[in-house]
């Protein structure tokens, strides 16, 4: 056998076992992600119920003004079961919920799940689109910031991230709208009309998440750089770019994988205000409305499934790190 | 060290990849971009563009989820209601009270079809009446308790037979839901399926982000100018006004379609490009006291409204002093009574604390013991029709911390609100009247008789004078039924009116022919043309 043989025989056998564990992993996360939605919908019911308001009111109201009578809002209330104990309701919603019904809307009429379907994939577009869009802002401006050391270009990029983490999301659309749709009729000012309407969601989102990845990535891959092994790689004559592509990021991005998952994370949840301001019929500006009219059972669909959102992204940045890093595998081996 | 070009490419392949992917990017976004201008442009001059707040929902008359303005499109009333309040003839012709009030007669408009060729006969009314006349979800309606029976003597004549005498049936009648007319063949059995009316615009095509309607080429009226209507939702007001700004819509505001506030309203007016129109105000926005603990006291019920500085609140905040309200209706709401001009002067506010024995301990005035301070309740994100009076709330703290009253200022969002006010959790609060075309007999009904749920103001004076204006008949016994409503609550110092907001609507400059309509659920685009 020769030593080139051996070489791809332990690389098998280390793939094959990172498979195992891969797979063993996957289902003690699933367990914990079953826990960590029940705590998250259960808390959710919780709010919305102890909080002043409640949808039978909203549902007079809208019937018969402030004229609404107390007759009238009992009446709803009973027929929405509001006065049922909180473990009794959430229990009844779970039990439905498990075979995929999710109730209907109070506010709309229409099955919570029918209107899942339709805003979901939408709200995946946006932060999708928003997702790569900040992924390659920041891996771009972090690895300029960590391989270009002289000149103003570094202070420029942090100064940029600064702000860009800084600045409040509905102010940057505002000024986005304002200057690019109405000043230069470049973009529509909202709605979803094709590809150019999709610019300026996915830039207000991805600008800030964008800013702390771009940081992330440049302090982990001046780390990179500053270890031995690139010190040796440059000396056998390698260029900075094929040492930063080959060496150094491989090696810097496991570490950056947590705080970009949890930047996705949050464009998923920071759907909610830029698809109000951009009339975007997604499911962020749909939870706010049902916020405002405590409409229950969208809430709580709402939640389940931002929870779902947020636990797939952060387990998904687990995997990827235990199957990218075969220190990690080695060192989870019994 | 930095390692050299190899020969032949000036770049390493890697840098080149990544070039040309930025070049594809860039390229990608002014495709876009110079795509949408054009989108943006003058496509069709026969669809007029309409920002609205909310998708349009179900439109189902006999529910309450769909959106007025949409419903007002499609279907159409019996009664129209004309400027000032006044019936006006619309899928009913005619109309005859009997001299005991007792029974009201229709005559129907001939030659009347539904969008679906239905013929409107009395027949298609009676199905459509029975479905919310005496029934309980509906009660909030006078006209549902009050119409006892619908009779139908021929083809072309609707009766309503009345339990009791009811005058505001007309007003009624020209609601938008639930009394309005949908085709029988749309609804089998009262089963909602269609929205299929008789009205001016029918129903294309409908989605969460907007809806499109055009014209009723078979309409009994005239016909409108523009073949297509064209709703687009968009729930941020900013945004609604940068497209119009852009001009990828043409028409906004309105009360509950895609409402302006009195700031906005000052930026359209000063835009060349756009055009700002004001209605008269139909609703009154006012400060209200529960009289309970020291506002039982009408000393400091009057102290508060002679420190309340309505006309620099109306300057600051709400668009000018044109807008001070002078009364519990403006004057474009029927039977809405004198005008009353109102002191500001807060020396006299203090003098009449002072002379009713609360006296200043610090900051804070009291008497036996008892701190006047009181709790204002503001709501958040106001509903559609209603101004947002945080900010006059602040002022309004300062005011009265000045003559030692204590305000702590305590928002909830508007799903709470309704609960607070109707628990009574509150010493003050603000409350703002329905408007055309439920008034003055609505908010009468639901605010100023002992019992309601949040009520203005009610006592055991006040029952017998509501009770007394609704059941007027004559304009002139209206009018005085009205007016000594107006000047109990004035004597009680009942409550200080605050602003009577104007009805924006803004358009483009190219739309010619748009009207304000005489109330917010209207929307009526008939003679509005393009270009």
């Amino acid at each position: 056998m020769t030593r080139a043989d051996t070489a791809g025989q332990t690389a098998r056998t280390e793939r094959a076992r990172g498979v195992g564990l891969v797979g063993r992993a996957l289902i003690r996360h699933l367990g914990s992600a079953v826990v960590v939605l029940l705590v998250v919908t259960f808390a959710a019911f919780a709010l919305v119920r102890a909080t002043p308001g409640n949808s039978a009111t909203s549902i007079a109201v809208r019937q018969a003004g402030a004229g609404a009578t107390q007759e009238q809002i009992d009446r709803i209330r009973d027929e929405l079961h509001l006065d049922d104990s909180l473990v009794v309701q959430y229990g009844a919603w779970l039990s439905r919920a498990v075979t995929g019904d999710l109730g209907r809307s109070e506010r709309t009429g229409r099955p919570v799940a029918e209107e899942i379907a339709d805003r979901l994939p939408r709200t995946l577009f946006l932060a999708g689109g928003s997702a790569v869009l900040a992924i390659l802002l920041g891996l771009g401006a972090g690895i300029v910031s960590a391989v270009v050391r002289r000149g103003p270009l570094p202070g420029l990029l942090r100064l940029g991230a600064l702000l860009g983490a800084s600045v409040p999301p509905f102010w940057l659309a505002f000024v986005l709208i304002a200057f690019l749709s109405e000043r230069l009729h470049l973009l529509p000012t909202s709605g979803q009309s094709g590809p150019a309407s999709w610019v300026m969601p996915w830039l207000v989102l991805a600008v800030p998440a964008g800013a702390i990845i771009s940081r992330v990535v440049a302090v982990a891959l001046a780390d990179a750089l500053a270890q031995p092994y690139v010190g040796a790689a440059r000396a056998r004559g390698r260029s900075t770019w094929s040492v930063v592509w080959r060496d150094a990021l491989p090696n810097a991005v496991g570490s950056t994988l947590h705080v970009t998952a949890l930047q996705v994370g949050m464009i998923l949840t920071g759907t909610v205000i830029v698809e109000t301001v951009f009339a975007w019929p997604g499911l962020g500006a749909w939870f706010v409305d049902a916020v405002k009219f405590r409409d229950n059972w969208s809430i709580l669909a709402a939640v389940l499934v931002f929870a779902i959102g947020f636990v797939l992204i952060t387990r998904l940045a687990d995997l990827l790190q235990v199957a990218g890093d075969p220190r990690l595998r080695r060192e989870e081996t019994p | 060290m930095r390692s050299s070009p190899r020969p032949g490419t000036g770049q390493p392949p890697r840098r080149r990849r990544i070039r040309s992917i930025a070049a594809v990017l860039v390229l990608a976004l002014t495709v876009a971009a110079c795509g949408s201008t054009s989108a943006g442009g003058d496509e069709d001059r026969d669809t007029i563009r309409v920002a609205v707040a909310e998708e349009i929902g179900d439109l189902n008359p006999w529910d309450f989820l769909g959106q007025f303005h949409a419903m007002d499109l499609v279907y159409e009333p019996l009664v129209a209601y004309g400027e000032g309040g006044e019936p006006e003839p619309a899928l009913a012709e005619s109309w005859e009270t009997s001299p005991d009030g007792r029974t009201v007669t229709f005559t129907l408009r001939p030659g009347v079809r539904f969008h679906d060729g239905t013929p409107f006969d009395a027949a298609a009314a009676k199905f459509n009446l029975e479905q919310w006349a005496g029934r309980e979800e509906f009660s909030f309606l006078g006209s549902s308790e009050a119409i006892s029976q619908i009779r139908t003597p021929d083809q072309r004549t609707v009766e309503l037979v009345l339990s009791h005498p009811y005058p505001p049936l007309l007003h009624e009648l020209s609601l938008v839901r639930p009394v309005r007319f949908v085709s029988p063949a749309s609804a089998p059995e009262g089963k909602y399926t269609e929205p299929i009316g008789t009205g001016p615009w029918v129903l294309d095509s409908e989605s969460d982000t907007g809806a499109t309607f055009v014209r009723n080429e078979e309409y009994w009226g005239e016909k409108p100018e523009l073949a297509r209507v064209e709703l687009r939702v968009m729930p941020d007001s900013q945004t609604r006004l940068s497209a119009l700004r852009a001009g990828e819509v043409d028409l906004i505001g309105g009360g509950y379609l895609s409402p302006i506030n009195a700031v906005e309203a000052q930026e359209i007016d000063s835009d060349s490009s756009l055009e700002l129109l004001s209605g008269d105000a139909d609703t009154t926005m006012s400060l209200i006291f529960n009289p309970r603990g020291p506002l039982a006291d009408r000393a400091v019920r009057e102290a508060i409204s002679l420190a309340t500085d309505v006309e620099s609140i109306n300057e600051v905040l709400y668009g000018g002093t044109d807008h001070v309200a002078r009364g519990l209706f403006p004057p474009a709401v029927p039977h809405a009574g004198d005008r009353v001009e109102r002191d500001y002067d807060p020396e006299a506010a203090a003098q009449a604390l002072e002379d009713d024995g609360w006296r200043l301990e610090g900051e804070t005035r009291a008497k036996d013991g008892t701190p006047l301070e009181l709790e204002l309740l503001l709501v958040s994100d106001p509903v559609h029709g209603t101004l947002d009076a945080r900010t006059t709330g602040q002022a309004l703290q300062d005011a009265l911390g000045k003559i030692g009253v204590k305000v702590e200022l305590r928002v909830v969002d508007g799903a709470a609100y309704f609960d607070e006010q109707a628990a009574g959790n509150y010493d003050l609060t603000f409350a703002t009247t329905y408007g055309a075309p439920y008034d003055p007999t609505n908010t009468a009904l639901s605010f100023l008789k002992t019992g309601v749920e949040i009520p203005i103001w009610t006592s055991a004076e006040l029952d017998p004078l509501v009770d007394a204006a609704v059941a007027a008949q004559e304009p002139a016994e209206l009018d005085a039924a009205y007016q000594a409503i107006y000047d109990e609550l004035e004597e009680e110092v009942a409550f200080v009116p605050i602003t009577s907001p104007p009805r924006y609507y803004a358009v483009r400059s190219d739309v010619k022919g748009f009207e304000i309509p005489p109330h917010e659920y209207h929307l009526d685009l008939t003679g509005v043309t393009l270009g």
